[in-house]
């Protein structure tokens, strides 16, 4: 339909313009339509599990691909630099599969318990506050929760600590890409019985967040990690900190001293309890009682008919224990293969009863005649009343025997018992005294934390507070987006040693100013930075982290429209928030 | 046209704004304040647009169920509300075009004409409107908005980037190139010389 040109028209007058407005029948559409599209939702539900179950097939086989990629170029220290955007690309996607990378493995979250109903006051270690209103949360179902709920909470202020917590500063806006200069970002999430709770629609938590960083430049942003895009939410209340009392400071410090004194205190006790606990376990390694245990009785045996068997005058003094075998007579055992009837019709000039094979059991008898001399293993057996008497006195002994092994073990056992109470006892104190000492030090090396990443200050020295609502969980950055530099462009190329390294991700770190841009790997195509300026590089990879230092990054050799920037490895220790702030000087 | 601009405002009334969008995500019965303030805007950029004032009203109704629907995805970006509302309505419009159901027209006053004429230094004679009428509509989309909404409804240049999602000077550079191609068809195109 070709154009049509009008000249002086006449306008339309705002009174018919004002007629012609229908709020109520817009929002009546608006109702109907939002009906229509649930239902048409509900039905295509199958076709979305199906687009869902092909989405997570394809995420899996990028991982894998992207996987196999990084292990062939590692190993390949020749590697064709025209391979670069084909597995570019593939960490590209890999990148977007996870759009929050954390790089300090350890959590760092505080937790605070808060009763639902009651709503309260959160102070975090860093002096900012949170201020939750009563009967605020629902569970997913929308149900209102009651009892102690879980708050989750964190703060990162520094270069180090946003590069740890891998939270993403891009914000790019009508075409040009901008990075966060951040005045104070926080994380905020509740739980209750493992499970995520939300925020009611109509609940507000105020954040009064202590920030270092002054001036009314910065905007208030949520992160939408489903639109994967930080949204603007305008400004923030500020208040200078340096107007607020010496009383809050003061708090701070006998806060502080405090907490010491009390890490002190719960050492001492737990040093106590565990002397004690030595103590007392020593005791079951000698838990003897002074009862003895005699030696068990030996059953009698009868004679057998088929082996032959000696009477023998024994002089008890000698041999103690057969006097318990009074009356008895010495069976031939059958091992003495050499015996025959023939030691029955020679006349023996001396017998002598020595120890046997079988302690107890059985004896050596020496038979000597003239020259000759033969040895029998024998054992003591009993016949007719002999053995009547013998069992008699034998069931006695094992009578006796038996209940005086019972009264020991009964009585070892109470001992033990009553030690493994008592050492339970301990355990538990010790248990609950260390989860006090853990909480004190959590609060204490996190002071420290901040003293030491902030020079010694903490953040009542100096500084403001920002004060904002939420009406959601979630990432909240008080931010000012600042355009990436434009000095110097080249593609930069990422080595270490002769490896070619393919990071997802590349920080530039300007150290003059503070501040850091976040490149994708086919961003670094077109690398910009300012080089009056001391610049540093840390490349991502995988889970392992590259850094060019400020003199690699000046002595990086510039071929054509490409820069080689040499990288070496950060050592895992240094991989934290912490080991970065030390390592990058920051 | 004259249609003065009431697209700027001061960083309170953004912030107030902020507060009226907000609201609204939460509860669309809100979106009223919004709808009072901006629909006679809308209506005046379609109908500048369009030959039919029942369409332009219907088109109207449609932006801002457009907005309310996808209101959760607006994001702040510092500039007036407006802005989303006018791409949404520039979106609507080239939708009916290409569907053609609705005729593109380019409505202007012969005050508005004139100071075009001056910007190109050119008089302004009344047969020169056939001609100029011809090159106009030969322009393509993005030019002949740049011209409309520049000339024929006197917006600032801030606001035709923020429309139009170009950066300022681009827009500048962009009208200065597009004047002096229209200098340049005139001539070919007219007898006025």
């Amino acid at each position: 339909m070709k154009t049509k040109f009008t000249v002086d028209r006449p306008k339309v007058n705002d009174d018919e313009i004002e007629k012609r407005k229908n709020f109520d029948d817009l929002v009546k559409k608006f109702k109907d339509q939002s009906l229509a599209d649930a239902k048409a939702k509900q039905r295509s539900g199958i076709n979305i599990k199906k687009l869902m179950y092909t989405s997570i097939i394809l995420g899996v086989t990028v991982v894998c691909y992207v996987t196999l990629k990084q292990v062939l170029t590692t190993n390949n220290h020749q590697k064709n630099t025209s391979n670069t955007s084909e597995t570019s690309t593939k960490l590209e996607e890999l990148k977007s599969t996870k759009f929050i990378q954390p790089i300090e493995k350890k959590s760092n979250y505080s937790s605070y318990k808060i009763n639902a109903q009651k709503g309260g006051e959160i102070k975090h270690h860093t002096q900012s506050v949170i201020k939750i209103p009563a009967k605020a949360f629902t569970n997913e179902q929308g149900i209102e929760i009651t009892g102690d709920v879980e708050i989750l909470y964190r703060e990162m202020h520094t270069i180090p600590e946003i590069l740890a917590s891998g939270i993403p500063m891009r914000y790019d806006s009508a075409g040009i890409k901008q990075s966060f200069e951040s005045a104070g970002m926080i994380e905020i999430k509740g739980m209750q019985n493992g499970k995520e709770i939300k925020l009611k629609r109509d609940k507000k938590i105020e954040i009064n967040m202590a920030s270092q960083k002054t001036g009314d430049r910065f905007n208030l942003y949520y992160l939408d990690t489903i639109a994967k895009q930080w949204q603007c939410l305008g400004k923030d209340k500020i208040v200078d900190e340096n107007q607020k009392s010496n009383q809050e400071k003061n708090n701070l410090q006998n806060e502080i001293s405090d907490n010491k004194k009390q890490k002190e205190l719960l050492n001492k006790q737990i040093n106590a309890i565990d002397l004690k606990i030595a103590e007392i376990q020593s005791k079951v390694n000698n838990n003897k009682t002074e009862i003895e245990i005699p030696k068990k009785p030996t059953a009698p045996i009868a004679a057998s008919k088929q082996r032959k068997q000696f009477e023998l005058d024994v002089d008890y003094k000698e041999f103690p224990e057969l006097k318990a075998f009074e009356g008895c007579v010495f069976e031939v055992g059958e091992e003495n293969k050499h015996y025959s009837n023939e030691f029955n019709q020679i006349k023996w000039n001396d017998i002598i009863i020595a120890q046997g094979t079988k302690p107890n059991q059985n004896y050596t008898l020496i038979l000597t005649a003239g020259y000759r001399k033969e040895k029998l293993i024998v054992y003591p057996v009993f016949t007719g009343k002999n053995l009547e008497h013998a069992q008699q006195s034998y069931q006695k002994k094992l009578d006796n025997y038996n209940t005086i092994v019972t009264r020991k073990m009964e009585e070892e056992q109470k001992r033990k018992d009553a030690i493994e109470r008592e050492i339970k006892k301990m355990e538990e104190e010790r248990i609950a005294l260390n989860k006090k000492l853990r909480a004190e030090e959590n609060a204490r090396s996190m002071s420290n934390l901040y003293a030491e990443m902030n020079d010694g200050k903490n953040y009542l020295s100096e500084g403001v507070r920002r004060i904002f609502e939420i009406n959601k969980f979630g990432i909240y950055n008080s931010d000012c987006a600042k355009p990436f530099p434009t000095h110097t462009t080249t593609e930069g190329v990422f080595m270490q040693q002769n490896i070619e390294l393919i990071p997802a991700s590349v920080f530039l770190i300007n150290h003059s100013d503070n501040m850091m841009w976040t490149y994708s790997t086919k961003e670094t195509e077109k690398l910009k930075y300012d080089p009056k300026k001391r610049n540093s590089l840390i490349a991502f990879i995988q889970n392992k982290l590259f850094w060019c230092d400020t003199l690699a990054f000046s002595q990086s050799t510039k071929k054509r429209e490409k820069t080689i920037f040499y990288f070496k490895e950060i050592k895992n220790e240094e991989v934290s928030a912490v080991g970065l702030k030390k390592l990058l000087n920051l | 046209m004259n249609t003065a601009s009431k697209y700027h405002a001061t960083n309170e009334q953004l912030d107030a704004e902020f507060k009226l969008i907000e609201a609204a995500k939460l509860d669309i019965n809100r979106f009223g304040p919004l709808y009072d303030k901006y629909y006679k805007q809308i209506f005046n950029y379609l109908y500048q647009r369009l030959d039919d004032k029942e369409t332009a009203f219907d088109v109207t109704s449609q932006v801002f169920l457009k907005a309310m629907t996808n209101l959760s995805k607006y994001q702040f970006k510092g500039v007036p509300f407006a802005s989303w509302l006018y791409r949404i309505a520039y979106s609507e419009l080239m939708q009916l075009f290409r569907e053609k159901k609705a005729q593109r027209t380019v409505n202007a006053d012969v005050a508005d004409i004139k100071h075009l004429c001056e910007e190109i230094n050119e008089n302004y004679y009344d047969d020169f409107l056939p001609v100029l009428s011809k090159v106009l509509t030969e322009l393509d989309e993005v030019e002949l908005q740049l011209i409309e909404m520049r000339f024929f409804e006197k917006r600032p240049f801030k606001e035709v980037a923020e429309v139009l999602e170009l950066s300022e000077t681009n827009a500048k550079v962009k009208l200065h190139r597009l004047l002096e191609k229209i200098k340049k068809s005139l001539k070919t195109n007219s007898s006025i010389k």
